[in-house]
Protein backbone atom coordinates (compact mmCIF):
# COMPACT_ATOMS: atom_id res chain seq x y z
CA UNK A 1 0.00 0.00 0.00
CA UNK A 2 0.89 3.38 -1.08
CA UNK A 3 0.55 6.33 1.15
CA UNK A 4 -1.00 9.13 -1.23
CA UNK A 5 1.06 13.17 -0.56
CA UNK A 6 -2.45 14.59 0.90
CA UNK A 7 -3.02 11.66 3.45
CA UNK A 8 0.89 11.89 4.79
CA UNK A 9 0.00 15.61 5.07
CA UNK A 10 -2.80 15.19 6.70
CA UNK A 11 -1.02 12.84 9.08
CA UNK A 12 1.59 15.21 10.02
CA UNK A 13 -0.76 17.78 10.48
CA UNK A 14 -2.45 15.68 13.07
CA UNK A 15 0.49 14.77 14.96
CA UNK A 16 1.62 18.52 15.02
CA UNK A 17 -2.00 19.09 16.53
CA UNK A 18 -1.27 16.53 18.99
CA UNK A 19 1.91 17.76 19.51
CA UNK A 20 1.30 21.27 20.22
CA UNK A 21 -1.84 20.62 22.83
CA UNK A 22 -0.07 18.04 24.75
CA UNK A 23 2.09 21.03 24.98
CA UNK A 24 -0.36 23.37 25.93
CA UNK A 25 -1.30 21.22 29.03
CA UNK A 26 1.66 20.59 30.36
CA UNK A 27 2.65 24.04 30.29
CA UNK A 28 -0.89 25.09 31.78
CA UNK A 29 -0.33 22.23 34.32
CA UNK A 30 2.65 23.53 35.16
CA UNK A 31 1.60 27.13 35.70
CA UNK A 32 -1.28 25.90 37.78
CA UNK A 33 0.98 23.74 40.27
CA UNK A 34 3.29 26.89 40.66
CA UNK A 35 0.41 29.39 41.65
CA UNK A 36 -1.18 26.94 44.22
CA UNK A 37 2.84 26.60 45.66
CA UNK A 38 2.62 30.05 45.61
CA UNK A 39 -0.41 30.22 47.19
CA UNK A 40 0.07 27.26 50.04
CA UNK A 41 3.47 29.32 51.10
CA UNK A 42 1.84 32.13 51.51
CA UNK A 43 -0.68 30.61 53.78
CA UNK A 44 2.31 29.55 56.20
CA UNK A 45 4.05 33.14 56.14
CA UNK A 46 0.60 34.03 57.49
CA UNK A 47 0.58 31.09 60.09
CA UNK A 48 3.84 32.38 61.48
CA UNK A 49 2.16 35.95 61.85
CA UNK A 50 -0.74 34.75 63.75
CA UNK A 51 2.20 32.49 66.00
CA UNK A 52 3.31 35.76 66.80
CA UNK A 53 0.27 37.71 68.02
CA UNK A 54 -0.51 34.58 69.83
CA UNK A 55 2.68 34.97 71.67
CA UNK A 56 2.00 38.49 72.79
CA UNK A 57 -0.19 38.14 75.56
CA UNK A 58 2.06 36.08 77.78
CA UNK A 59 4.88 37.97 76.39
CA UNK A 60 3.40 40.95 77.63
CA UNK A 61 1.78 39.21 80.95
CA UNK A 62 5.82 37.72 82.09
CA UNK A 63 6.98 40.83 81.01
CA UNK A 64 5.24 43.67 82.84
CA UNK A 65 6.54 41.97 86.54
CA UNK A 66 9.73 43.24 85.91
CA UNK A 67 10.50 47.03 86.32
CA UNK A 68 13.09 47.25 83.61
CA UNK A 69 10.82 46.72 80.57
CA UNK A 70 8.98 50.46 80.13
CA UNK A 71 5.31 49.88 80.51
CA UNK A 72 4.73 52.50 77.81
CA UNK A 73 6.35 50.01 75.23
CA UNK A 74 4.00 47.24 77.15
CA UNK A 75 0.68 49.00 76.46
CA UNK A 76 1.68 49.91 72.62
CA UNK A 77 2.14 46.30 72.26
CA UNK A 78 -1.20 45.19 73.73
CA UNK A 79 -2.58 48.04 71.28
CA UNK A 80 -1.01 46.92 68.32
CA UNK A 81 -1.83 43.41 68.60
CA UNK A 82 -5.57 44.32 68.97
CA UNK A 83 -5.61 46.32 66.11
CA UNK A 84 -3.55 43.94 63.68
CA UNK A 85 -6.75 41.50 64.77
CA UNK A 86 -8.73 44.38 64.22
CA UNK A 87 -7.30 44.63 60.61
CA UNK A 88 -9.06 43.82 57.15
CA UNK A 89 -6.91 44.37 54.42
CA UNK A 90 -3.57 42.91 53.75
CA UNK A 91 -1.86 46.28 53.57
CA UNK A 92 -2.97 47.34 57.09
CA UNK A 93 -1.74 44.36 58.59
CA UNK A 94 1.97 44.69 57.00
CA UNK A 95 1.83 48.24 58.27
CA UNK A 96 0.22 47.22 61.83
CA UNK A 97 2.98 44.68 62.06
CA UNK A 98 5.71 46.69 60.79
CA UNK A 99 5.19 48.81 63.96
CA UNK A 100 4.69 45.90 66.08
CA UNK A 101 8.31 44.64 64.77
CA UNK A 102 9.51 48.47 66.09
CA UNK A 103 7.93 48.35 69.86
CA UNK A 104 9.68 44.52 69.89
CA UNK A 105 12.79 45.57 68.87
CA UNK A 106 12.62 48.35 72.12
CA UNK A 107 11.48 45.30 74.20
CA UNK A 108 14.54 43.12 72.83
CA UNK A 109 16.69 45.97 73.25
CA UNK A 110 16.01 46.42 76.99
CA UNK A 111 16.15 42.99 77.43
CA UNK A 112 19.84 43.10 75.95
CA UNK A 113 20.84 46.18 78.02
CA UNK A 114 20.03 43.99 81.19
CA UNK A 115 22.09 41.26 81.68
CA UNK A 116 20.64 40.32 84.85
CA UNK A 117 17.22 39.78 83.02
CA UNK A 118 18.34 36.85 81.45
CA UNK A 119 19.35 34.72 84.52
CA UNK A 120 15.48 34.91 84.85
CA UNK A 121 14.04 31.78 82.99
CA UNK A 122 10.68 32.81 82.24
CA UNK A 123 11.83 36.02 81.01
CA UNK A 124 15.02 34.39 78.83
CA UNK A 125 12.63 31.20 77.44
CA UNK A 126 10.06 34.14 75.96
CA UNK A 127 12.85 36.20 74.59
CA UNK A 128 13.96 32.94 72.57
CA UNK A 129 10.14 32.49 71.62
CA UNK A 130 10.00 35.63 70.58
CA UNK A 131 13.49 35.30 68.22
CA UNK A 132 12.10 31.84 66.76
CA UNK A 133 9.25 33.39 66.01
CA UNK A 134 10.66 36.15 64.27
CA UNK A 135 13.22 34.12 62.59
CA UNK A 136 10.50 31.69 61.21
CA UNK A 137 8.35 34.65 59.80
CA UNK A 138 11.60 36.05 57.54
CA UNK A 139 12.48 32.03 56.76
CA UNK A 140 8.62 31.77 55.23
CA UNK A 141 9.08 35.04 53.58
CA UNK A 142 12.56 33.86 51.82
CA UNK A 143 10.72 30.57 50.33
CA UNK A 144 7.54 32.75 49.73
CA UNK A 145 9.81 34.77 47.61
CA UNK A 146 11.37 31.85 46.16
CA UNK A 147 8.13 30.66 45.10
CA UNK A 148 6.94 34.01 43.37
CA UNK A 149 10.36 33.64 41.39
CA UNK A 150 10.05 30.54 40.17
CA UNK A 151 6.47 31.26 38.79
CA UNK A 152 6.82 34.45 37.78
CA UNK A 153 9.97 33.59 35.37
CA UNK A 154 7.59 30.53 34.30
CA UNK A 155 4.87 32.62 33.45
CA UNK A 156 7.30 35.23 31.64
CA UNK A 157 9.34 32.79 29.79
CA UNK A 158 9.07 32.07 25.90
CA UNK A 159 6.98 30.05 25.00
CA UNK A 160 5.18 29.43 28.10
CA UNK A 161 3.88 33.34 28.32
CA UNK A 162 1.64 32.79 25.18
CA UNK A 163 -0.21 29.97 27.43
CA UNK A 164 0.00 32.20 30.69
CA UNK A 165 -1.34 35.41 27.91
CA UNK A 166 -4.11 32.87 26.77
CA UNK A 167 -5.61 31.87 30.58
CA UNK A 168 -4.64 35.19 32.48
CA UNK A 169 -2.45 34.03 34.36
CA UNK A 170 -0.66 36.94 36.23
CA UNK A 171 2.41 38.33 37.72
CA UNK A 172 3.04 38.05 41.81
CA UNK A 173 4.49 40.85 43.61
CA UNK A 174 7.33 39.49 46.05
CA UNK A 175 6.62 40.15 49.91
CA UNK A 176 8.64 42.93 51.30
CA UNK A 177 8.52 43.38 54.95
CA UNK A 178 9.19 47.61 54.55
CA UNK A 179 7.71 48.74 51.65
CA UNK A 180 10.25 50.29 49.37
CA UNK A 181 12.87 49.14 50.85
CA UNK A 182 15.57 46.25 49.32
CA UNK B 1 20.85 27.54 5.39
CA UNK B 2 17.97 26.06 6.76
CA UNK B 3 19.79 23.79 8.59
CA UNK B 4 21.85 26.41 10.41
CA UNK B 5 18.54 28.61 10.86
CA UNK B 6 17.15 25.27 13.26
CA UNK B 7 20.28 24.89 14.92
CA UNK B 8 20.38 28.89 15.96
CA UNK B 9 17.05 28.03 17.22
CA UNK B 10 17.57 25.09 19.33
CA UNK B 11 20.51 26.65 20.78
CA UNK B 12 18.53 29.65 21.82
CA UNK B 13 15.54 27.23 23.71
CA UNK B 14 18.77 25.38 25.18
CA UNK B 15 20.24 28.80 26.91
CA UNK B 16 16.77 29.81 27.95
CA UNK B 17 15.91 26.49 29.65
CA UNK B 18 19.71 26.53 31.65
CA UNK B 19 19.30 29.83 33.37
CA UNK B 20 19.16 28.96 37.09
CA UNK B 21 19.08 31.77 39.60
CA UNK B 22 22.15 32.57 41.84
CA UNK B 23 23.22 33.78 45.59
CA UNK B 24 25.66 35.67 46.16
CA UNK B 25 26.78 33.75 49.37
CA UNK B 26 28.57 30.48 49.17
CA UNK B 27 26.79 28.14 51.10
CA UNK B 28 29.37 25.39 52.13
CA UNK B 29 28.31 21.72 51.14
CA UNK B 30 28.51 19.69 54.56
CA UNK B 31 28.88 16.25 55.20
CA UNK B 32 27.47 13.48 57.87
CA UNK B 33 28.22 15.16 60.69
CA UNK B 34 30.83 17.24 62.32
CA UNK B 35 32.23 20.32 59.71
CA UNK B 36 34.95 22.54 61.18
CA UNK B 37 36.05 25.36 58.73
CA UNK B 38 37.72 27.57 61.06
CA UNK B 39 40.17 24.19 62.45
CA UNK B 40 39.21 24.73 66.02
CA UNK B 41 39.09 21.12 66.13
CA UNK B 42 41.54 18.23 66.31
CA UNK B 43 40.84 15.11 64.33
CA UNK B 44 39.96 12.81 67.32
CA UNK B 45 37.53 15.42 68.36
CA UNK B 46 35.99 15.24 65.07
CA UNK B 47 36.21 11.78 64.67
CA UNK B 48 34.56 11.43 68.31
CA UNK B 49 31.21 13.77 67.63
CA UNK B 50 31.07 12.11 63.83
CA UNK B 51 31.12 8.83 66.05
CA UNK B 52 28.68 9.89 68.73
CA UNK B 53 26.35 10.97 66.39
CA UNK B 54 26.18 7.97 63.60
CA UNK B 55 24.95 6.38 66.78
CA UNK B 56 21.91 8.98 67.19
CA UNK B 57 21.14 8.47 63.32
CA UNK B 58 21.18 4.36 63.79
CA UNK B 59 19.38 4.67 67.32
CA UNK B 60 16.37 6.56 65.94
CA UNK B 61 17.42 8.33 62.56
CA UNK B 62 17.87 11.56 63.41
CA UNK B 63 20.83 13.81 61.73
CA UNK B 64 22.97 15.99 63.63
CA UNK B 65 25.13 18.33 62.23
CA UNK B 66 27.92 20.69 63.73
CA UNK B 67 29.51 23.26 61.40
CA UNK B 68 32.13 25.64 62.43
CA UNK B 69 32.58 29.03 60.16
CA UNK B 70 34.91 32.16 60.60
CA UNK B 71 31.56 34.39 59.66
CA UNK B 72 28.43 33.82 57.78
CA UNK B 73 28.58 37.77 56.29
CA UNK B 74 26.78 39.35 54.75
CA UNK B 75 23.66 36.49 54.95
CA UNK B 76 24.05 37.18 58.88
CA UNK B 77 23.29 33.25 61.47
CA UNK B 78 19.72 33.22 61.29
CA UNK B 79 19.33 32.96 57.58
CA UNK B 80 22.55 31.23 57.06
CA UNK B 81 22.13 28.96 59.58
CA UNK B 82 18.87 28.22 57.19
CA UNK B 83 20.45 27.86 54.13
CA UNK B 84 22.98 25.58 55.54
CA UNK B 85 20.36 23.49 56.97
CA UNK B 86 18.25 23.52 53.56
CA UNK B 87 20.90 23.07 50.70
CA UNK B 88 22.59 20.16 52.50
CA UNK B 89 18.63 18.81 53.40
CA UNK B 90 19.69 18.14 57.56
CA UNK B 91 17.26 15.44 58.52
CA UNK B 92 15.51 12.43 56.92
CA UNK B 93 13.72 13.60 53.86
CA UNK B 94 10.28 12.01 55.12
CA UNK B 95 11.13 13.06 58.74
CA UNK B 96 12.84 16.80 58.48
CA UNK B 97 14.35 15.56 62.08
CA UNK B 98 17.46 17.16 61.16
CA UNK B 99 19.24 19.81 64.06
CA UNK B 100 22.37 22.04 63.18
CA UNK B 101 24.60 23.52 65.17
CA UNK B 102 26.31 26.42 63.67
CA UNK B 103 29.00 28.05 65.34
CA UNK B 104 30.94 31.50 63.81
CA UNK B 105 33.97 32.16 65.66
CA UNK B 106 34.88 35.98 64.18
CA UNK B 107 31.55 37.26 65.16
CA UNK B 108 30.95 35.25 68.48
CA UNK B 109 27.69 33.87 67.72
CA UNK B 110 26.04 30.57 67.91
CA UNK B 111 22.53 29.19 66.38
CA UNK B 112 21.04 25.99 66.83
CA UNK B 113 18.32 25.06 63.59
CA UNK B 114 15.83 22.61 64.35
CA UNK B 115 14.14 20.83 61.78
CA UNK B 116 10.23 21.11 61.17
CA UNK B 117 10.03 16.86 62.60
CA UNK B 118 11.40 18.22 65.65
CA UNK B 119 10.14 21.45 66.73
CA UNK B 120 8.28 19.30 69.43
CA UNK B 121 10.26 17.94 71.43
CA UNK B 122 13.06 20.80 70.69
CA UNK B 123 11.25 24.31 71.07
CA UNK B 124 13.16 27.47 71.20
CA UNK B 125 13.08 28.36 74.59
CA UNK B 126 14.84 24.65 75.45
CA UNK B 127 17.07 24.94 72.69
CA UNK B 128 18.27 28.86 73.68
CA UNK B 129 18.39 27.24 77.37
CA UNK B 130 20.88 23.86 75.97
CA UNK B 131 22.67 26.50 74.09
CA UNK B 132 23.25 28.99 76.76
CA UNK B 133 24.23 26.65 79.40
CA UNK B 134 26.61 24.51 77.64
CA UNK B 135 27.75 26.00 74.70
CA UNK B 136 28.49 29.42 75.88
CA UNK B 137 30.20 29.48 79.04
CA UNK B 138 33.29 27.09 76.73
CA UNK B 139 33.15 28.98 73.68
CA UNK B 140 33.82 32.20 75.75
CA UNK B 141 36.92 30.95 76.82
CA UNK B 142 37.69 29.10 73.16
CA UNK B 143 36.93 25.86 74.53
CA UNK B 144 35.31 24.92 71.70
CA UNK B 145 35.01 20.98 71.66
CA UNK B 146 33.90 20.48 75.32
CA UNK B 147 31.09 23.05 74.44
CA UNK B 148 30.03 21.24 71.40
CA UNK B 149 30.24 17.86 73.44
CA UNK B 150 28.62 18.98 76.03
CA UNK B 151 25.19 20.97 73.70
CA UNK B 152 25.62 17.85 71.75
CA UNK B 153 25.10 15.56 74.42
CA UNK B 154 22.26 17.65 75.84
CA UNK B 155 20.47 17.25 72.89
CA UNK B 156 20.91 13.76 72.52
CA UNK B 157 19.08 13.14 75.76
CA UNK B 158 16.14 15.35 74.71
CA UNK B 159 15.96 13.92 71.50
CA UNK B 160 16.36 10.07 72.80
CA UNK B 161 14.02 10.27 76.27
CA UNK B 162 10.69 8.98 74.25
CA UNK B 163 11.33 4.98 73.27
CA UNK B 164 11.15 4.31 69.32
CA UNK B 165 8.85 2.50 67.69
CA UNK B 166 10.88 -0.80 67.88
CA UNK B 167 11.13 -0.62 71.59
CA UNK B 168 14.41 0.76 72.67
CA UNK B 169 14.47 2.64 75.27
CA UNK B 170 17.77 5.13 75.62
CA UNK B 171 21.16 5.44 73.80
CA UNK B 172 24.42 4.67 75.30
CA UNK B 173 27.04 6.41 74.05
CA UNK B 174 30.62 4.88 73.39
CA UNK B 175 32.91 7.84 72.54
CA UNK B 176 35.08 5.30 70.25
CA UNK B 177 35.49 3.41 67.08
CA UNK B 178 33.88 0.45 66.64
CA UNK B 179 34.96 -1.68 64.15
CA UNK B 180 33.87 -4.96 63.11
CA UNK B 181 37.02 -6.91 62.08
CA UNK B 182 35.20 -9.65 59.56
CA UNK B 183 33.25 -7.70 58.04
CA UNK B 184 35.84 -5.50 57.25
CA UNK B 185 38.27 -8.36 56.11
CA UNK B 186 35.49 -9.31 53.51
CA UNK B 187 34.74 -5.99 52.28
CA UNK B 188 38.85 -5.63 51.43
CA UNK B 189 38.73 -9.24 50.22
CA UNK B 190 35.60 -8.72 47.72
CA UNK B 191 36.99 -5.52 46.57
CA UNK B 192 40.35 -7.13 45.84
CA UNK B 193 38.85 -9.57 43.82
CA UNK B 194 36.69 -7.40 41.94
CA UNK B 195 39.64 -4.95 41.35
CA UNK B 196 41.15 -8.60 40.17
CA UNK B 197 38.53 -9.26 38.02
CA UNK B 198 38.09 -6.04 36.39
CA UNK B 199 41.24 -5.92 35.76
CA UNK B 200 41.78 -3.01 38.17
CA UNK B 201 39.02 -0.64 36.75
CA UNK B 202 37.48 -1.46 40.10
CA UNK B 203 39.69 0.68 41.78
CA UNK B 204 37.76 3.70 40.23
CA UNK B 205 35.15 2.87 43.34
CA UNK B 206 37.88 3.71 46.15
CA UNK B 207 37.30 7.28 45.66
CA UNK B 208 33.45 6.39 46.27
CA UNK B 209 34.10 4.55 48.99
CA UNK B 210 35.94 7.28 50.76
CA UNK B 211 33.56 10.22 50.20
CA UNK B 212 31.48 11.16 53.41
CA UNK B 213 28.28 10.81 53.33
CA UNK B 214 25.23 13.73 52.70
CA UNK B 215 22.65 14.14 54.97
CA UNK B 216 18.88 12.61 54.18
CA UNK B 217 17.50 15.58 52.73
CA UNK B 218 15.07 17.46 55.98
CA UNK B 219 14.17 20.83 55.69
CA UNK B 220 13.43 23.40 58.76
CA UNK B 221 11.33 26.41 59.11
CA UNK B 222 13.91 28.42 61.08
CA UNK B 223 12.43 27.12 64.61
CA UNK B 224 15.81 27.13 67.05
CA UNK B 225 17.56 29.73 69.50
CA UNK B 226 20.94 31.89 69.00
CA UNK B 227 23.28 33.50 70.97
CA UNK B 228 26.60 35.15 71.38
CA UNK B 229 29.61 33.97 73.33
Amino acid sequence: MKLSKPLIAALIAVVAIVIVVAWIILAYNGMVSSEQAVEAQWAQVENQYQRKIDLIPTLVDVTSGYMEFESGVLQNITDLRTQWLQDLTLEDRVNTSNALDGQLMLLVATYENYPSLSSIEAVASLMDELAGTENRIAVERLKYNEEVQTYNTKIKKFPSNIIAGMFDFDERPYYDPIPGGP
Amino acid sequence: MRFAGAFIIFVAFVVAASSAPAYGQDIPEVYLYANDFVGVLTYDEIATLDEICYELDQYNSDELAIVIVNNTYPLGIDIYAFRVFDENGIGKEDKDNGVLILISTEEALWRIEVGYGLEGVLNDAKVGAIGRENLEPYLAVGDYYPGIFYTVSALISELTTEPTEDGGGGLQIYPGIVIDWWQLGLAVAVFVAAAVATKGRALIWIGNVLTRGKFGGGSSGGGGARGRF
